[in-house]
């Protein structure tokens, strides 16, 4: 899974064919762009972590046609940092901007975005508990969707699926299932669907 | 009568599910009341987690496929419409008119379907028996169909990319023009009953106000911001599949409370029942299933892809990296915003409210957990 | 106060006057009195309830052809042999790894030795009967599947032959 990923994955900002990024918001974010291209249609840039809640600010607020409506917020483990990925639209029309940060994958720390949206509240704390990613300044920064004992950050790739945590524990028909036919399982496919999360 | 301002009330806590009848799965709320109004609400949601987004990281296109019916039950065919559109945007896949048309079809059969479930389910919430089992009389109807086209009745798994798992079956557009012939007639029926019964009204009016501002706020999206007096329709906003090519009006009410939010959704089944009128005299014939590679490898890319779900804003956002398995899967579940907004709408409402309040915002536990 | 009991007390709009009193009790008795006229109509429409398992037999539900129900495997009549080849593909394919097929033969007389499907774990997804290149494996409109013990509802290759006798492969949607 992480070892059969290509090393050229760029993703698509800043790849190859994108046009230049609509003067607009170029002139309105200006240096604070790391990396910026136009795909699709859709207007994708990269901004650091430390300028990101200005970055949104401005383009939700200060802006002639403002991308005020945050539609998601959520991490992406990329194969050399974590992204926090913002998806940004106007009111009512189907104009997106995609604003991403890239985090180092030790101790990742990006200023939270409930301050401009409430909406980021609970986003930050799925990211938060799936990505290890601390969002400083969060209201409410408990865990969200997963139970207490559970250890690292299921969504990064490089989680260990806890095979003896009991909420994850197959149930005992599978485990005696592989038995019955035996050997078969084991030779064909070693332990392919190990990290699938079958959470009964 | 003299009241003294130093004479506090005690606040109490107490805790509304995990199991409750009237929270529509599994959520937890916790109410801190002072008398019979509600201070503070905090919900508590996870409980029916089931790590759909790392399930898709282990699954090729195909095999997630069904997953994609999983988490929002009620609107399986919606779900499987913005995977599928998703995959097929990312692998440069164009479907045939017919197959189109029928994919609309099925999710504006399973959006009336949905919206038959919130109006007999926000029935019992607010203590009336007959309106739920009269709407799943009707409900029935519109599964048997799905059931001899699929052959499931709950969870599809009827797309597929590039195309359907087959035809309509011969007696599908027969059945379904009766179908929506009786429908409306029943529909004012149901208002008879439920919506312009006055003590329903007096129950759901005034309650649950949600401002535009909030909704701005809170990213709340579907028939909650269209209740709040804002035309947002994804159908209409980004426009795709076939729905340019049909006329239909989106419902919306300027007051922003519960029975606004609940006018918004029985008008929309009426404009469902006339999207699906037109689809079936437009319904082109022709093939259904264009030619798909066997072994489905993406370009590496990503897409955000958006579709009106009976919740709001569905949006599947997915991330390829060359290789026949995602990279990423992100579901944008309408459900899980429009539940944080809970909090705001039931400050100052009385306890008996709640369960009004959270029918009326209409969240499928499964699509909030995911 | 805010916004929420603003609402209550001025959206509906509770004057006191006995002529808006009396009108109010006037829409009352006439809404209810049509939401009783509406449950009395719907009283003498047709059931659509069956009381199963406890059916009537002129009652029996029969899906569509299209049905996914229970696993079949496929004889072929002329050869008088199973169709299946045993070339896995199902067993690669499932999303949930519930079919096991133990091969036996080299070359053109490949057979499944052995052939389980944990139905328990299956989702119906017929994502297995699409893959199969000799149309071999099936799904049948038999929907009635429950047990008492969930060991039971791994089906083996008897089973699934025996099922596949039955099965009207004529008529099958897929």
């Amino acid at each position: 899974m992480q070892d059969q990923h290509t090393s050229d994955e760029e993703s698509k900002q800043g790849g190859s064919g994108g046009e230049p990024l609509p003067a607009a918001i170029a002139a309105a974010l200006g240096s604070r762009i790391t990396e910026g291209a136009v795909v699709d249609g859709v207007v994708h840039i990269t901004v650091p972590a430390t300028e990101v809640i200005e970055a949104l600010r401005i383009l939700a607020f200060e802006m002639d046609e403002p991308y005020s409506h945050l539609s998601d917020l959520c991490g992406v483990d990329r194969p050399d940092c974590i992204e926090v990925v913002y998806h940004l639209f106007r009111p009512l029309s189907n104009d997106a901007c995609v604003v991403r940060v890239k985090l180092p994958r030790t101790n990742p720390h990006v200023p939270t975005a409930t301050v401009l949206w409430e909406t980021a509240n609970w986003a930050e704390r799925e990211a938060a508990e799936m990505y290890g990613i601390t969002f400083e300044g969060h209201p409410d920064p408990r865990r969200l969707l997963l139970p207490d004992d559970i250890s690292g950050y299921p969504l990064r790739k490089d989680w260990e699926y806890p095979q003896d945590h009991p909420y994850l524990r197959r149930e005992p028909l599978h485990e005696e299932f592989p038995e019955i036919v035996g050997r078969v399982r084991a030779e064909a496919a070693p332990a392919e669907d190990e990290r699938d999360g079958n959470s009964k | 009568m003299e009241t003294r301002s130093d004479l506090r009330t005690e606040e109490l806590l107490i805790n509304m599910g995990p199991q409750h009848p009237s929270t529509h799965g599994v959520l937890r709320l916790v109410l801190t009341i002072d008398g019979e109004r509600v201070v503070q609400a905090v919900p508590h949601i996870g409980y029916l987690h089931s790590s759909m987004e790392k399930i898709a990281e282990a699954k090729t296109y195909r095999q997630y496929m069904p997953f994609a019916d999983r988490y929002d039950y009620l609107n399986a065919m919606g779900n499987e419409l913005a995977y599928v559109r998703a995959v097929e945007k990312l692998c440069g896949i164009e479907v045939t008119p017919r197959c189109e048309y029928i994919r609309v079809i099925m999710a504006e059969m399973n959006r009336i379907a949905s919206h038959l479930v919130y109006f007999g389910t926000l029935g019992l919430d607010t203590g009336s028996w007959s309106p739920f089992l009269y709407c799943f009389r009707e409900r029935e109807a519109i599964i048997q169909l799905f059931e001899d086209t699929s052959g499931q009745r709950l969870l599809y798994h009827y797309f597929r990319i590039g195309g359907l798992r087959n035809d309509l079956p011969s007696h599908f557009c027969d059945k379904l023009a009766e179908f929506l012939d009786y429908f409306p007639a029943r529909i004012n029926e149901y208002n008879d009953l439920l919506t312009n019964n006055i003590i329903f009204q007096r129950r759901m009016q005034g309650i649950g106000y949600l401002s535009p501002e909030l909704c701005r706020r809170y990213s709340v999206t579907g028939p909650n911001i269209r209740g709040a007096g804002i035309p947002y329709d994804i159908r209409r906003v980004v426009g795709y599949s076939v729905y340019p090519e049909l006329e239909f009006d989106i419902p919306t009410r300027p007051e922003g409370d519960a029975y606004a939010r609940h006018l918004v959704r029985v008008e929309e089944m009426r404009q469902s029942v006339r999207i699906l009128k037109q689809c079936l005299e437009k319904l082109p014939e022709g093939e259904i299933n264009v030619k798909v590679p066997r072994r489905l490898k993406p370009v590496v890319g990503e897409v955000y892809e958006r579709v009106e779900s009976p919740r709001g804003e569905l949006a599947c956002y997915l991330i390829s990296d060359g290789s026949e398995k995602p990279w990423r899967l992100h579901w944008r579940a309408p459900s899980f915003y429009n539940l944080q907004v809970l909090p705001e709408l039931l400050k100052g409402a009385y306890v008996a409210d709640t369960v009004a309040i959270l029918g009326s915002i209409d969240i499928v536990l499964p699509d909030v957990d995911r | 106060m805010d916004a929420g009991l603003d609402m209550r007390t001025t959206g509906t709009k509770s004057d006191d006057s006995i002529l808006s009193i009396l009108r109010l009790i006037v829409q009352g008795i006439v809404s209810i009195a049509k939401s009783h006229w509406v449950t009395l109509v719907n009283f003498w429409r047709p059931t659509v309830c069956e009381r199963y398992p406890h059916k009537d037999k002129s009652l029996d539900y029969k899906p569509g052809p299209g049905y996914k129900g229970d696993f079949a495997l496929i004889t072929d009549k002329e050869k008088g042999r199973l169709r299946c080849i045993a070339c896995q593909s199902c067993e690669r394919a499932c999303p949930n790894h519930c079919i096991r097929v133990v091969p036996a033969g080299k070359g053109k007389d490949r057979y499944p030795a052995e052939f389980y499907i944990d139905v328990g774990l299956c989702m119906n997804c017929e994502i297995c009967v699409e893959v199969c290149p000799v149309d071999a494996l099936t799904m049948t409109p038999d929907y009635e599947c429950s047990v008492h013990d969930p060991r039971d509802l791994i089906r083996n290759i008897k089973q699934l032959t025996e099922r596949g006798m039955e099965f009207d492969e004529v008529s099958r949607v897929r």
